[in-house]
């Protein structure tokens, strides 16, 4: 009696939660990305470089810098310098930084290729660079010395504003059924440190043709950094642009001087009439309506980002037993966490990474053991022939090929896929591998993708944990290397295919592995077949 | 148990059916009241056409085109006819205009072979249809739909049918679509009054007498004034006689007409609608709007019918206006023009009227209203781009 009372309060909570949930209203999806008033975000990355070093000539530390696109605007054109104030720290080059000039306190690099939000990526690009930095010397006279390592990106930007405004709005006597209304706008901003702030804009009737439709567009620098002038490049709605020449065109007047190729002058702290444009254009006569008014403005945008660090001077003694313990420490960390169960166990095991102070998401130098490394025998194998199949069909070099050539790459691959995804990969005589590449920013060989599989396919069953928590993209990126196994399958064939460029298939494990694999169970030539002459594609 | 399941079935047969138990309904008869209402043409876009939110496509030349339908559905809810009639009363013309977005971005969507790309509502246009009102065949009144891109499949017209695209080059476009009609209507009303050319006589045996609201004492003599029944609730039409005083005078009577715009959208002078202008506000003026032609007539032996002409405010014929009847004198003259809140009086009297010898006698005071009138349906849609 008792359990069937608790069995219908069972079904009458499970009713209640039902309701509840499935009450909630569900948010549209926005595709306006044009929002916000940031462009490049700059940052130090976590403990690269330290809040702390203590002075040992030759003591090296990465500095890690985080630079995201968080504007609406890719970014394909920019310098990053990082220097150091008082000349204590070398700072080198990096993988990353491709330089530009090597200058007297630190390094110039050119900014990588940033995507900015747009309707295929709710976020920006975002990207590593780390730098190998030295400490050289400090203040003699101090036990303790304070450096200051300065980041300063400049970049070419340009903010695009695309706003209804409602033209041949002419104000009447009478009542008559409109569309729309024209209202003064004030605006936040549209994905760039310079923003549109306002447009003023009525219509007036010129003749009985004609209307005038007058425009006070304001503009202002919204972000952190400095931008001394702008250029504006288009202002354009249904024909009318201030790229015509006939009598559609729209005119633009900074300060009563028309606006030809020039660049305006654009004020931090404005005051009352300035940052401001007067455009006009005459309208063809006819019934109001709404219609997107494009502005768009580029310019040069300067950012700074500074950290303080202290270096201290270390005793003789003390040095010593630093230099022993590194020496230990040079040895690579065993990572053998236990098996992740849940999407936060995974999320966890990474995040246990971040604390070692090893660059976010590198899994380079992890030692994996074999007794804790999970054995998959066969994960899914129909599955992920089949869409090895499918991708060889997408790829432009192997689209064409016979279905043939196809076959035979496609067992090859997969049987390396089940190496690097099983007990097979490691050395008979070892009961460890080292990994040697990364997940983030690097390419990522087989060995990641395989590992992906094994957390993914086993322990995760395909379910996704939440990775879009904005606060941590490098962490977050690796979740998603992890958590989406068809995408690693998909990277991992691409440089598969990058890699066959004899007519062996065999040859082309060692580059995709990023070195040679002692599998206790080689792959023979009967898994990874030889092409024949006329199905190679990369002489054509 | 077997209790239980009659109660339960005694229990649901009076929840479902109750009623139906007991009801003394009658059978109605079918008596269709067409002239009432405050409402002329009805218009509503289609639900889901357009879609709320709608994505450009890529065109391509041999398929996939990105067209979007806009449909318009008009119910005529007064009981005037526009383009067409199903018997011998007149009728109306008017016609849809469809407005509100950017044309560059949304195009091909009306004829261009026409101002602004009006559809006439009417059977003899290529896209249009008529759409008659209420009457006693038709007591809802027609209903049309009328397409954009305009097709049309009737003779003489191009067979080649228009489509829409769209040329978004912004994230998103929110416009708010507007199909305004623009149609001439009449406004029927026929109150039957009381003519009494001897108010002040004592006889018991009148036919009707003129009283109701008061007896006055003015200078000279006794006035009988009475409220006319019969205009409750409108006349079909978005102009409406809201109410009728008669004044009852020795040889004579006088009335004073109360109309006013009921409806939800603007009178306009009817040549505002014959010149299509209606719906283009840069063509209008302050004196496009709320002018009513009208005409009220009582039976007349002598006068059959009265033919009236309209006239616009550049004194330019609109046409004639035939009533059955004689014209009583009225003034302001027609066209009365509507004050700010919509409302005008009429003061009209039987002065022309050969009222000698007659005794009290009941009879219809005919009302004409004649007016241009324009109202709106509105739609926001969003386009969203892809690219």
């Amino acid at each position: 009696m008792v359990k069937q009372k608790r069995f219908i309060i069972l079904i009458v909570l499970i009713f209640i939660i039902e309701i509840i949930t499935g009450c909630t209203s569900r948010t549209e999806f926005s595709s306006d990305f044009h929002t916000g008033t940031e462009g490049l975000k700059i940052g130090f990355l976590e403990n690269a470089p330290p809040d702390e070093l203590d002075y040992i000539k030759g003591t090296q530390f990465l500095i890690g810098i985080g630079v995201e696109n968080k504007g609406a605007e890719d970014i394909t054109k920019g310098t990053i310098k990082v220097t150091s104030f008082k000349n204590y720290i070398d700072i080198k080059g990096g993988t990353e930084c491709r330089f530009e000039k090597e200058l007297e306190n630190g390094v110039e690099c050119i900014l990588p290729v940033l995507k900015g939000k747009s309707f295929e990526s709710a976020e920006g690009d975002f990207s590593p660079i780390y730098l190998d930095a030295e400490v050289v010397s400090v203040d003699s006279k101090s036990l303790e010395s304070l450096e200051t390592i300065e980041i300063e990106v400049e970049y070419k930007y340009a903010t695009t504003a695309s706003i209804e405004i409602c033209v041949n709005d002419i104000k009447e006597v009478f009542n008559v059924d409109k569309s729309c209304e024209a209202k003064s706008l004030t605006l936040d901003g549209q994905g760039g440190p310079v923003a549109v702030t306002s447009v003023k804009y009525s219509t007036f009737e010129i003749n009985d043709k004609k209307n005038l439709l007058n425009m006070i567009i304001t503009f202002e620098n919204k972000g952190d950094g400095e931008s001394e002038e702008i250029e504006l490049e288009e202002i354009s709605f249904s024909d009318y642009s201030n790229k015509l020449r006939d009598d559609k065109k729209i005119t633009c007047k900074v300060s009563g001087e028309e606006i030809l190729e020039k660049k305006i002058k654009i004020k931090k702290n404005k005051e009352e009439g300035e940052n401001q444009m007067v455009c006009n254009v005459y309208l063809d006569m006819g019934l109001a309506y709404l219609t997107p008014l494009k502005i768009r403005f580029s310019y040069d945008y300067l950012a700074k980002e500074n950290k303080n660090i202290k270096i201290k001077l270390i005793s003789e003694e003390e040095l010593k037993n630093r230099l022993e313990e590194e020496e230990q420490g040079l040895i690579p960390e065993e990572f053998a966490p236990p098996i992740g169960e849940t999407p936060e166990d995974v999320k966890k095991m990474i995040a246990e990474r971040l604390k070692k102070k090893i660059p976010y998401g590198d899994f380079r130098n992890f030692r994996l053991s074999k007794v804790s490394f999970p054995y998959l025998e066969n994960p899914d194998s129909e599955e992920i022939k089949n869409y090895i199949g499918e991708i060889l069909l997408e790829i432009k070099a192997t689209r064409g090929t016979k279905q043939e050539t196809r076959d035979k790459i496609k067992k090859c691959y997969y049987k390396v896929l089940q190496r690097e995804s099983s007990l097979l990969q490691f050395d008979e005589n070892k009961e460890e591998m080292v990994i040697r590449a990364s997940n983030i920013g690097q390419p990522a060989d087989g060995c990641c993708v395989g590992l992906a599989q094994i957390y993914v396919r086993k322990h995760l069953k395909d379910e996704g944990f939440d990775v879009d928590d904005p606060s941590d993209a490098a962490l977050n990126r690796a979740g998603q290397w992890i958590l989406y196994p068809k995408e690693n399958i998909r990277k991992g064939l691409t440089l598969f295919i990058k890699c066959i460029d004899d007519k062996n298939l065999l040859n082309a494990i060692p580059c995709y592995t990023g070195g040679p694999r002692n599998y206790d169970n080689p792959i023979s030539s009967s898994d990874c077949p030889t092409l024949d002459e006329e199905e190679i594609w990369w002489n054509d | 148990m077997n209790k239980k399941i009659i109660f339960i079935l005694l229990v649901l047969s009076f929840v479902s059916g109750c009623q139906y138990i007991g009801s003394n309904k009658e059978a109605t008869t079918i008596y269709t009241k067409y002239h009432q209402g405050y409402q002329g043409l009805d218009i509503k876009f289609v639900t889901s056409s357009p879609p709320s939110v709608v994505y450009d496509q890529p065109n391509s030349f041999f398929a996939d085109r990105d067209e979007i339908n806009f449909l318009i559905e008009i119910r005529n809810k007064g009981a005037f006819d526009i383009g067409t009639t199903i018997s011998d009363r007149p009728f109306g013309t008017g016609y849809l205009l469809l407005h509100g977005y950017d044309e560059v971005i949304l195009q091909n969507l009306k004829p261009t072979d026409r101002k602004g790309g009006i559809i006439y509502l009417d059977e003899l246009d290529c896209y249009g249809e008529g759409v008659e009102g209420k009457s006693m065949y038709n007591s809802d009144g027609g209903l049309i739909v009328i397409e954009y891109p305009p097709k049309s499949n009737k003779l003489g017209c191009p067979s080649l049918p228009y489509y829409s695209s769209i040329f978004l080059t912004s994230d998103y476009y929110r416009p708010n679509i507007v199909a305004t009609a623009c149609y001439e209507y009449y406004t029927e009303a026929s109150p039957q009054v009381c003519i009494d050319p001897d108010p002040y006589s004592e006889r018991v045996d009148k036919s009707c007498v003129v009283s109701g609201i008061s007896s006055v004492s003015g200078k000279s003599a006794k006035s009988y004034i009475a409220a006319i029944e019969g205009i409750s609730g409108g006349q079909g039409a978005p102009v409406a006689v809201t109410n009728i005083e008669e004044e009852a005078m020795p040889g004579r009577a006088q009335f004073e007409i109360h109309i006013k715009n009921s409806g939800s959208g603007e009178v306009m002078h009817l040549d505002s609608i014959y010149d299509e202008r209606c719906g283009f506000p840069s063509e209008l003026s302050y004196s496009d709007f709320d002018y009513v032609h009208y005409v009220v007539t009582m039976n007349d032996p002598n006068t059959p019918v009265v033919t009236v002409p309209l006239t616009s405010e550049i004194g330019i014929n609109l046409g004639l206006l035939t009533v059955s009847g004689k014209q009583l004198d009225c003034s302001p003259k027609s066209p009365i023009r509507l004050d700010q809140n919509g409302m005008a009086v009429i003061y009209c009297n039987t002065a022309n009227f050969d009222l000698f010898e007659k005794t009290a006698y009941k009879t219809p005071l005919n009302i004409i209203l004649h007016y241009g009138y324009t109202n709106s349906a509105y739609k926001i849609m969003e386009i969203r781009s892809t690219t």
